[in-house]
């Protein structure tokens, strides 16, 4: 797919344009604006009749109250308690449509190690924030208060270097160990796919009957045979080319990566797997799936669900388009699946093959001669 | 005092250009800067804007799209491609024109000079010429934006080899050569600028001012120009070898290509990666570039309005040196999903974890500092408070992303959107405002309406929790940044009214800083005439310079320094000038 068809792709799902829509917004818009107008004239009333009891207090002969500083004291407790209910609620609704269940072995670890980290960083968030705003409030200025002159103390500060050492030494622990987990070379048994991404696909080949991928060289990219695969390598024959990944429950898999022309990058957010694909270097990952597909649908809820491989690195204008999808299975299944395609390498190919060499070739010559004119 | 005053005209007969354009005025450059900064802030506030249309509304049309952009959103539906432009556009601008120069060029060039009893810059031709380089920096970055193939549109980052192959994407053509002019001025500006900051620091203290006696924010804008000056450099190296990849055929970045509709490029044997190295030496030190001005002038603030020394004047200081130090050491964790070596990222995540020690030291000082004091407050007292807020928030996430493992589910997610804005972009935005509000009266001799200034804090700090808080869960979701259109999405189309809800507080937010450009200019010329020399009873030594303090800032002696700048209640004393000499019966601190 080219730049252009990918960009028509994605305007052509889209509605077409309507004034209605734009009316809309400028409706919300101007309301809001209407509403700040309005927010600011409340305020600034509130703000005149303020002065005006001040006023009317000196003249009675009573001492000035600092109005501002206990209105803005009581507005930090206010914003403390609303703040924490917004966190509460984003929590309790947002917080379902967060993070989805994981579907890798290794995906239990990660959301070990999210929910360890959710709880820490809670703690602290909560209770700074109850404190910060909290002394906001208590000491707010006052005409009879003194400030408590207090410059150091040093047991103190000792003590919240060492705490927070002491608990991100454990986070730090359980992060090495979930990480070195998860970048522990793939098992011999693993399923290996090739993958590469260009702008704006994924190019996925399966290694066929043999599990062995082929190999392949950058200098044998064109454009029929794209990802540079040798034909003259044994393994490379039954190779298949594939529109969806299909991936056997279970059975760990693993991806090696490159990119042909920007960098990409691999997300499977379900599986909790990431990994960038740089041209002239290939890099790998490897996970074990757990939930099949179907297993996920009825999980969800959602008989529309699908696992997917997104892009995630920005690699131009049709980045936001760049997936593929992943459907788990199990081995019957896959087995079934994997009868029905075809090695992707064929007579005809072979022909093609050769015909885009010989044109890129041609190209370069004459480009060759071109230069030695000048 | 008129003698000195006569005196001092005699040797600066000012014209407009020499007053106001060329000026070697320290107090006038950081002007430049703050009007400078403030214009690039609007452009990169209307350019998230426009892009928060297109993601909350993301199947509709508006006609005055069309009518602002043109070609650009034709049917009134903005091009994908434009849409990353202005993404990336956006990003240049806030992180490098508004946060890096913008707020250390304002509050440094401003400070150094008046906090540490100088008369000037170190170099004040280098200080007008650092100025000049922004200022053409800033004008070939806003012509970007109108070239026929548009501005460059890979990201802030700027990763080849997207951004090396113009064939790769149209903003990667005549777009990132200016875009890449632009940043090389722009390297230029802030060293001129770092150089002369700690020279000014190291070199040009008044009497008695010894270092253990410097307000934090001058401690926080030395180790600010430090990071700059050791940082920028490599930045530039990584430029200048993409200017080659770009222009004159080597391959340091590129290897094994091939373009769509180009064929294959010659290119062999670079590394992409290599460039992210580069870039992040730079580009982390940067986060902190951003961040410690910010640091150092709310620990100032908070303390004042506290009317209490800053808690751990000391441990302040060292937690600063600490960041400053692990700020170099720690680049590769934006790198761990690109294929890097397992155990090297190990290292990255121990030494990123690390940072959150001195934060956290910093916090718990700032809250200390707020315990059992007098509150004052002042527009900028709330922003200080907010910023304390911002950062505890932004920094709790930052231990998430900080650790491998979570990075590979969370990297370039809308996860990383929302750390970043809540800690580096508007906590320092904040550390900003706060600024302002606290040193205009000194800058312009005329005061801020506090009015407005409370509404501007108030709608500001629910605002940005309303954009940035729910972004978590997007990202989390997995929902990946820069993307152009959600709705495509079966798995995302879920955040569509969430979506639309973002993109409206963020234009209430955006009419918000409006009123306070309102406050702003409108203050400057008819602002309330500042009466008190000290308006805030503080003690360091800028409140003892006149209210409009011309060229030289002192008239007669510059004034002497007796002691450190956080006396504010001591012995039931409301609060010791810094040039007020020890008393025989004073108690120690």
């Amino acid at each position: 797919m080219t730049i252009s068809s990918t960009v028509s792709f994605a305007q052509a799902t889209m509605p077409a344009a309507t004034d209605v829509a734009s009316q809309e917004l400028g409706i919300t818009f101007w309301f809001y604006v209407l509403l700040l107008i309005a927010a600011v004239f409340a305020f600034a009333v509130v703000n005149k009749t303020l002065k005006v009891l001040e006023l009317t207090q000196e003249l009675n002969g009573k001492k000035i109250k600092n109005t501002y500083n206990n209105v803005n004291g009581i507005f930090f407790i206010v914003f403390l308690l609303l703040f924490l209910a917004y966190v509460y609620d984003q929590f309790n609704t947002l917080g379902r449509m967060g993070l989805p269940e994981s579907a890798s072995e290794h995906g239990a670890i990660t959301d070990n190690l999210f929910n360890i980290t959710a709880i820490i960083t809670g703690i602290v968030f909560i209770i700074t924030h109850i404190l910060l705003f909290y002394f906001s409030f208590k000491y707010k200025g006052k005409e009879t208060r003194k400030a408590f002159f207090y410059s150091h103390n040093d047991k103190l500060e000792l003590y919240w270097t060492i705490i927070p050492a002491i608990v991100l030494a454990v986070m730090v622990l359980s992060g090495w160990k979930a990480w070195t987990n998860i970048t522990a070379p793939a098992p011999k048994e693993a399923l290996t796919l090739d993958v590469t991404g260009k702008q704006f696909a994924w190019i996925v080949r399966y290694p066929g009957n043999d599990n062995a991928l082929g190999s392949k060289a950058f200098k044998l990219v064109n454009d029929v045979n794209e990802t540079g695969v040798d034909f003259n390598d044994k393994n490379a024959k039954d190779d298949l080319l594939v529109n969806e990944i299909y991936l056997p429950v279970n059975r760990p898999v693993k991806f090696n990566f490159n990119a042909r022309d920007v960098i990409h990058s691999a997300y499977m957010p379900h599986f909790r797997a990431q990994m960038n694909c740089v041209p002239g270097m290939p890099t790998t990952f490897w996970f074990k799936p757990t939930i099949t597909t179907e297993q996920m649908r009825l999980k969800t809820n959602d008989p529309k669900f699908d696992y997917l491989l997104l892009c995630a690195k920005v690699c131009g204008s049709a980045h936001y388009n760049m997936q593929i999808k992943i459907v788990v299975v199990n081995d019957t299944e896959y087995a079934t699946w994997l009868a029905t395609k075809k090695p992707f390498y064929t007579e005809e190919m072979a022909k093609q093959i050769q015909e885009a060499a010989a044109s890129v070739a041609k190209a370069k010559e004459e480009k060759l001669a071109l230069n030695t004119h000048e | 005092m008129s003698d000195h005053t006569t005196h001092h005209e005699e040797h600066h007969k000012e014209t407009f250009i020499s007053k106001y354009v060329f000026s070697m005025d320290h107090k006038m450059i950081a002007k430049q800067y703050l009007i400078t900064g403030i214009i690039m802030a609007v452009i990169g506030m209307v350019l998230s804007i426009l892009f928060r249309i297109q993601l909350g509304w993301p199947d509709e049309s508006f006609p005055f799209l069309e009518k602002l952009l043109g070609k650009w959103a034709q049917g009134g539906r903005i091009d994908p491609a434009f849409y990353m432009s202005m993404v990336t556009i956006h990003g240049t601008i806030m992180v490098f024109f508004v946060l890096t120069a913008g707020l250390s060029g304002t509050f440094a060039n401003f400070l150094i000079p008046l906090q540490v009893g100088a008369r000037d810059m170190a170099s004040p031709f280098m200080n007008m010429l650092s100025y000049w380089f922004f200022f053409a920096a800033s004008i070939v970055m806003l012509s970007s934006m109108f070239v026929e193939t548009g501005p460059f549109s890979g990201g802030w980052t700027a990763y080849p080899p997207l951004s090396a192959l113009g064939d790769a994407s149209p903003g990667s053509k005549t777009g990132m050569d200016l875009w890449i002019i632009s940043m090389a001025l722009f390297v230029v500006s802030s060293l001129l600028g770092g150089l002369n900051y700690i020279a000014t620091i190291l070199n040009m203290r008044t009497k008695g001012m010894s270092m253990t006696r410097l307000p934090l924010t001058i401690w926080a804008l030395f180790f600010t120009a430090v990071l700059g000056v050791l940082s920028f450099p490599v930045l530039f190296s990584g430029f200048i070898l993409l200017i080659f990849d770009r222009n004159f055929g080597t391959s340091f970045y590129l290897s094994d290509i091939f373009v769509n509709g180009v064929g294959a490029l010659p290119n062999e044997g670079g590394s992409a990666i290599l460039y992210q190295h580069l870039f992040w030496f730079l580009g982390h030190p940067e986060v902190y570039i951003i961040l410690l001005p910010a640091m150092g002038m709310v620990s100032e603030i908070l303390s004042i309005n506290s009317r209490k020394p800053i808690f751990g004047y000391m441990a302040m200081i060292g937690s600063l040196f600490a960041i400053a130090i692990l700020a170099f050491l720690v680049w590769a964790h934006h790198m761990f999903v690109t294929g890097l070596n397992p155990f090297l990222g190990s290292v990255f995540v121990l030494l990123t974890l690390l940072i959150a020690v001195p934060s956290a030291i910093k916090v718990f000082n700032w809250l200390t500092t707020l315990w059992r004091g007098n509150i004052r407050f002042t527009p900028a007292m709330l922003f200080a408070i907010g910023f304390v807020s911002l950062f505890i928030s932004g920094g709790l996430t930052g231990i998430w992303l900080g650790n491998s493992a979570l990075d590979i589910h969370l990297h370039d997610t809308y996860f990383v959107i929302a750390h970043f804005h809540i800690v580096m972009g508007v906590a320092s935005m904040f550390g900003m405002f706060a600024g302002i509000y606290h040193w205009f009266p000194k800058m312009y001799g005329k005061q801020l309406n506090n009015t407005l200034g409370y509404i501007h804090f108030w709608v500001t700090i629910a605002g940005a929790y309303l954009i940035f808080w729910p972004m978590h869960y997007e990202g989390l979701a997995g929902m990946p940044r820069r993307y152009y259109d959600f709705s495509i999405w079966e798995s995302f189309k879920q955040f569509g009214e969430l979506n639309k809800f973002i993109s409206l507080v963020s234009m209430i937010v955006f009419m918000v800083q409006i009123l306070f450009l309102f406050n702003f200019f409108y203050s400057i010329f008819k602002g309330r005439k500042l009466t008190n020399q000290n308006p805030w009873d503080a003690t360091t030594l800028e409140w003892t310079a006149p209210i409009n303090p011309g060229h030289g800032n002192w008239v007669g002696e510059i004034p002497e320094v007796h002691r450190w700048p956080y006396d504010y209640g001591k012995d039931g004393v409301d609060f010791i000038a810094q040039t007020t000499p020890v008393g025989a019966d004073e108690s120690q601190h």
